[in-house]
């Protein structure tokens, strides 16, 4: 960590935004639940990230849950349906969650490309004067 | 007034690189036993060095292990950690290479 420290900086990114886009393949996996109205909808995740506690890169703080409540879908043919054919899904835009996936995906290449630039630095550096 | 081999003097202190084998000890070379070389802080920085390789070559080998029986859940970490411990031998390397291409001069001044 003390030599390289430019690709373990990076390297604490790519966690953080690996984790995110595993919320967010969560997130649209579970989209389409169902649920009975006497339970609750399928939560949606939302990783919260925040600068690393000894000051060197990222790290994931916690993962927030969105509300249970869902939305009350008319599903009369659905077997979970109520007396009143009510039916809970879950309340996850997908519009919303494919811009994060495109964030967290970018943003997981942004931290390897650093990477790599790092490691060009450090192998010009180790070869100079050769 | 001037003592023009007086300068060579310094290269004295390079027997403080005995420290690194920690053979001094038993051979009990006269010179490094009775002052601390300025050299010391350079052998123990050395080790320190050495040290932090070793640490990044065994998380390497520690994370290729996980790829091999699947409990990696993220393939970067290993490939980051194992250009970290290339960078870390290609480094080592290099020192070794500038240590005995400077040897190899300080032989090749007696001729």
């Amino acid at each position: 960590m003390s030599i390289f420290n430019a690709i373990g900086v990076a390297g604490t990114g790519v966690t953080v935004y690996r984790k995110w886009l595993d919320a967010v393949s969560d997130n649209i996996a579970n989209m389409n639940n169902t649920s009975r109205t006497s339970e609750g909808a399928f939560q949606a995740r939302y990783v919260q990230a925040r600068s690393a506690q000894d000051g060197n890169g990222a790290e994931v703080a916690g993962v927030q849950l969105g509300s249970a409540e869902g939305i009350l879908a008319y599903e009369p043919d659905n077997p979970l349906a109520d007396a009143e054919g009510y039916v809970r899904r879950p309340d996850i835009d997908m519009g919303s969650q494919m811009a994060q996936m495109i964030m967290a995906q970018r943003s997981y290449q942004a931290n390897l490309s650093v990477v790599d630039r790092a490691r060009d630095a450090y192998t010009a550096a180790i070869n100079l004067g050769k | 007034m001037i003592n023009p081999i007086g300068a060579v003097s310094g290269f004295t202190g390079i027997s403080g690189i005995s420290g690194m084998s920690g053979i001094s000890d038993e051979l009990d070379f006269t010179e490094a036993a009775k002052t601390p070389s300025p050299n010391t802080d350079f052998a123990r920085m050395l080790s320190k060095g050495l040290e932090s390789v070793q640490d990044a070559q065994d998380k390497a080998s520690d994370l290729a292990v996980q790829v091999a029986n699947g409990t990696l859940q993220d393939p970067a970490q290993y490939t980051m950690a194992a250009n970290e411990a290339s960078l870390g031998l290609q480094m080592t390397l290099a020192i070794r290479n500038k240590a005995v291409e400077a040897f190899q001069e300080i032989m090749r001044m007696q001729a």
